[in-house]
């Protein structure tokens, strides 16, 4: 058994047991009243604890026999025979256990009109549980009636809310075009001078490409004459490395050749001292 | 009623209703412009009908097949009971007991019953007894009902 089948159990033997504990505390407090106003009426105005006890049990048992087995006949909807016929075997239930526990004495007269006072406190009840119903019919149609009124209300609410968006939406719808149409006639008049500009500028620009041609040319012929005088340059600095080249290697040769004198020279000193 | 038609050459279309008092004419005008794409199909006999949520009764489900029953007449329909009523819930619709779904806008009246259950007479004069698991749940549902109206 799963936990949630276990609860749903527990609550249903809950819900049967919470309706018996009613009907033992409802027929308990009807019995013990009859049972203070007949002790009152005998003089005695003492209650036996050990009375208490047997009549709330005996109420619990009953109230069980009635749910279980006596199909809840004092919340019945209409009293017919049966109902009639169980209420008749629960008053003499109730009367026999007042006899058989002394409740009263075991009187035959007490004990007759506790037949009696039992019969009528179901009939009681079930008209308590009669009219409790018919309130409860009374509070559930009017509930309904404002539920279905409610339902309707919210309805029309929801359509009106739509309306007015919609209208909202349109009137916006209107501003926008008409904000659209200023915005057209201003952009169609920036574009008017946004062209005019335009021609402006191209013709601007056609006069600053004719100077600018004529200054690129200009330019090409300052540049051609530029390269060709860096061209001459070229050349003279080559053959000026040339030349260059040639007198380093002159100089070299002539410093090779004096190296060598130089070394004679010397040879010859060396030569001259030592035949000293 | 005057009726203003306007044939347009692109943009939505839509149907703009003017009203001083809400009847129940113009509400079904706006139920059938709003339902039509909430209608739901099921097989009567030998034809196929297309009915909106709010015109059924009651649903049933025998034997794992849902009926859908109208004021006229019964249909079978493809879906299950658990999820029409649980798609429909916020349109009134009730879960009463394993088997079956009302339509609370379509009671006519209820009755209170012992052992806390609850007879439902319906707009075609059925009588649905509501267990005493379900009523619980009814009377929730009446009671949001009953306080929205109050506010």
């Amino acid at each position: 058994m799963t936990k949630s089948k276990f609860v749903k159990g527990f609550k249903k033997y809950f819900s049967v047991e919470i309706a018996i504990e009613y009907k033992a505390c409802l027929y308990f407090y009807a019995i013990v009243f009859f049972y203070c106003v007949c002790r009152a009426l005998q003089g005695n105005f003492q209650a036996s604890v050990l009375h208490m006890c047997e009549i709330i049990l005996t109420t619990y048992l009953m109230g069980y026999l009635q749910v279980y087995l006596l199909q809840n006949f004092d919340e019945a909807e209409t009293l017919g025979k049966r109902e009639v016929l169980y209420i008749l075997i629960c008053t003499t239930i109730y009367t026999g256990a007042s006899y058989l526990f002394g409740w009263f004495g075991r009187s035959l007269i007490p004990t007759l009109v506790f037949f009696g006072f039992i019969g009528f406190a179901y009939w009681c009840v079930y008209l308590i549980n009669k009219i409790k119903r018919n309130i409860d019919t009374e509070n559930l149609n009017d509930m309904l009636d404002k539920y279905k009124k409610a339902g309707n209300f919210m309805r029309v609410v929801s359509d009106v809310a739509e309306t007015r968006t919609e209208k909202a939406g349109t009137e916006a719808e209107k501003a926008g075009a008409e904000a659209g149409t200023g915005a057209d006639k201003t952009g169609a008049e920036a574009e008017e001078a946004g062209m005019e500009a335009d021609k402006a500028g191209a013709e601007a620009g056609m006069e600053e490409d004719k100077v600018g041609t004529e200054a690129d040319k200009a330019g090409t012929e300052v540049g051609k004459a530029g390269a060709e005088a860096g061209t001459e340059a070229n050349k003279a600095g080559t053959e000026a490395d040339k030349a260059g080249t040639e007198a380093g290697k002159a100089g070299a040769e002539a410093g090779t050749e004096a190296n060598k004198a130089g070394t004679e020279a010397m040879k010859r000193r060396g030569e001259g001292s030592n035949e000293q | 009623m005057k009726l203003t038609m306007h044939r347009i050459a692109d943009g939505c279309e839509e149907v703009i209703i003017r009203y001083r008092e809400m009847t129940p004419r113009i509400e079904a005008i706006a139920a059938m412009v709003q339902g039509t794409e909430q209608k739901l199909m099921g097989q009567a006999e030998r034809e196929k009908v297309l009915f909106s949520p709010e015109e059924i009764l009651y649903l049933e489900s025998v034997d794992g097949v849902t009926w859908a029953y109208l004021p006229d007449k019964v249909c079978r329909l493809g879906e299950g009971l658990g999820e029409l009523a649980a798609l429909y819930a916020d349109r009134g619709f009730f879960r009463c007991s394993k088997s079956m779904a009302l339509n609370i806008q379509k009671i006519e009246r209820l009755k209170s019953e012992p052992g806390c259950r609850i007879r439902a007479t319906m707009e075609n004069g059925e009588q649905v007894m509501i267990s005493r698991k379900y009523a619980g749940q009814l009377r929730q549902i009446l009671k949001g009902g009953a306080e929205n109206d109050e506010e």
